[in-house]
């Protein structure tokens, strides 16, 4: 048996075949993009070695730039307020049995998420139009009867548009995230928040939101790293449009590398996403974790006591 | 029971009738639960109503769709539907996909379940350290990969064709999350089960295949389903890779329609709910498994 377990041709022929590929297709380019990303490299001329100068220009000259990050940040700090609290309060109901036919509605909050990307972003699409879509046809019916808003048309709008769809998409999912998470809490905790009237909501905040950070955590890291290459809900409603008004970091990656060619100065962008990751889901890693976690747990836990 | 079970909240004991003002107190708990019934009823709406919409405008003419958006259909004719399909061809789109996914999906789960289980069950120096580099995949945004990807497997997509050069990214899509799902149903097999094997004579790679594997079916199966949608989702690899209609996935497909206002919207909303239906149909199917992935697939990520 412990010969079976050490057979090392066992172990290549199972192990490196994965190993080799996932090699290939991930972490090599990676590193082949960091490479890129110091040249000039473009269909016209060879590449050549142009050290920092890519970066350079994409933090001091280019406006497009700017916009993306500053949209993809508007993504972050949108999702999160519109998606968290709902997703939260949503669980909660279900996870204390306060709903009947709960899977009913779990099921019809979660099915957007498998979607394609694509798709929402079309149908989005569809719902902004003015005059025929439906955001616009509510508004009518609401009252206002000449109602008339180009939403996709202004660049104030164009990417709270993205952010309302990509919330509307995955919502269910953090709804989700935070079911399994209350799912694991401790047995008494529900039943103490759970008291009616003034009890619940400070029991809510006291002893169920804390636990819940591992959980909150997952949540952010996830809007994090799924918005920091978002791609198809962008190029599907709004393609990065009025003028670059809603563009997206990835939507700008892909614009440089493959409509204008510059392979070199869509690589910088893409180490700029690669590293923008990074320290964003590093960042709220390190506010969640430590002390804050570990002094909530305990307080929790005497409270639950009590 | 439904596994979905162990998803969903456990049973919560009855709440203790407050003493005292028991009639207001359940007025109270009454209004409350009407008002939080109204609120799902209408978040569902916002769900369902759009996309009941646009299935709905499938089935009207140009004309009627713009006078009308928001009627029912006079009839159910099929017409848009049929003419999005089979004349501008979005059948092939959908076979393309359907191909490429499943391709890609076979392929991560024979890599990943061997990796998993040289991971999981045998012993060998750095086995941890592998583990580990496969997972940080879930930290790397695979688009940070696009450029040098598309540089290397151009040539060999003209050798290979587009369409199976697309798998090879798609690979890196969900090996992390299958990799990770099968090392942790694998570590928890019981020794027995090879031990007889191995008394028997079976080999390490047959062992995974006529017994390990169908043990940790329902594993497969989530992994699976995960690898299978993301790449039927995928959209910037597919827009890079391939470049003619006719060998275009679903969601590519359907990026015509961006920025097209005016005469085609019945086909472009036609098109649309073409293709939801077999996401939705997988949904219905293997809802648990793909909720299960999902979770998993997070908790780490």
């Amino acid at each position: 048996m412990r010969s079976m377990r050490r057979n090392w041709k066992t172990i290549t022929v199972l192990a490196l075949p994965a190993l080799i590929v996932y090699s290939l297709v991930l972490p090599l380019p990676l590193i082949r993009t960091i490479f890129l990303s110091f040249y000039s490299y473009n269909v016209l001329e060879p590449a050549h070695f142009i050290g920092l100068r890519n970066y350079i220009t994409i933090f001091t000259v280019d406006p497009i730039f700017k916009h993306s990050l500053l949209n993809t940040i508007y993504l972050i700090a949108g999702s999160v307020v519109l998606q968290i609290p709902l997703a939260f309060v949503l669980a909660y109901w279900f996870g204390t049995g306060k709903v009947a036919a709960m899977r009913v509605f779990r099921n019809i909050f979660f099915f957007p998420v498998v979607v394609s990307g694509t798709a929402v972003g079309l149908l989005w699409s569809a719902l902004l139009q003015p005059g025929i879509g439906l955001i616009d046809g509510i508004i009518r019916v609401v009252g206002f009867s000449h109602f008339n808003e180009s939403w996709l048309a202004s660049p104030n709008f164009a990417i709270w548009t993205v952010v309302v769809s990509v919330s509307w998409q995955y919502f269910g999912y953090h709804m989700l995230i935070f079911s399994s998470g209350i799912t694991s809490l401790p047995p008494g905790v529900l039943e103490a928040a759970q008291v009616d009237g003034a009890g619940e909501w400070r029991s809510l905040r006291k002893i169920v939101v804390p636990l819940m950070k591992p959980f909150l955590l997952v949540s952010l890291i996830l809007i994090i790293s799924s918005s920091v290459i978002i791609f198809a809900n962008v190029i599907a409603l709004t393609n990065g449009g009025p003028d670059n008004a809603s563009t997206v970091v990835a939507l700008e990656m892909y614009n440089q590398s493959f409509f204008y060619q510059q392979y070199g100065y869509g690589s910088a962008i893409a180490v700029i996403l690669f590293v923008l990751n990074v320290i964003l889901v590093g960042g709220v890693t390190g506010l969640f974790s430590g002390k804050l976690t570990r002094k909530g747990r305990e307080q929790a836990r005497l409270e639950v006591a009590r | 029971m439904n596994a979905m079970n162990t998803l969903a909240a456990p049973k919560t004991a009855p709440v203790a009738t407050p003493p005292g003002g028991r009639r207001s107190r359940w007025r109270a708990h009454t209004i409350g639960n009407a008002g939080r019934y109204v609120f799902l009823i209408v978040l569902a709406l916002t769900v369902v109503y759009p996309l009941l919409w646009i299935a709905l405008a499938g089935f009207k003419t140009n004309v009627a769709f713009l006078q009308h958006p928001f009627s029912l259909p006079q009839s159910f004719s099929f017409r848009n539907y049929e003419t999005v399909l089979v004349t501008d061809g979005f059948y092939k789109n959908l076979l393309n996909s359907l191909w490429i996914s499943v391709v890609a999906t076979v392929i991560t789960i024979a890599l990943s379940s061997g990796f998993a289980y040289a991971v999981a069950r045998l012993e060998w120096r750095l086995q941890r350290v592998a583990l580990v580099y496969v997972m940080s995949g879930l930290l790397i945004p695979v688009y940070a990969a696009l450029v040098p990807l598309y540089i290397y497997l151009h040539p060999i997509s003209e050798v290979i064709g587009p369409r199976l050069t697309l798998v090879i990214p798609y690979i890196a899509l969900g090996m992390p999350v299958s990799v990770l799902l099968l090392t942790s149903y694998f570590r928890q097999l019981p020794n027995e089960l090879e031990e007889a094997a191995v008394l028997d004579g079976c080999s390490t790679p047959r062992l995974l295949l006529r017994i390990i594997l169908p043990v940790s079916l329902p594993s497969v199966v989530v992994a699976a389903t995960f690898t299978f949608l993301t790449c039927w989702n995928e959209l910037l690899f597919a827009l890079v890779f391939l470049n003619y209609p006719a060998e275009q996935t679903a969601p590519l497909s359907l990026l015509k329609y961006t920025g097209t206002f005016g005469n085609n919207w019945v086909f472009e909303l036609a098109g649309i709910t073409l293709a939801v239906i077999p996401t939705l149909l997988i949904y219905l199917g293997l809802q648990r498994y793909i909720m299960e992935g999902m979770l998993r697939g997070a908790s780490i990520g």
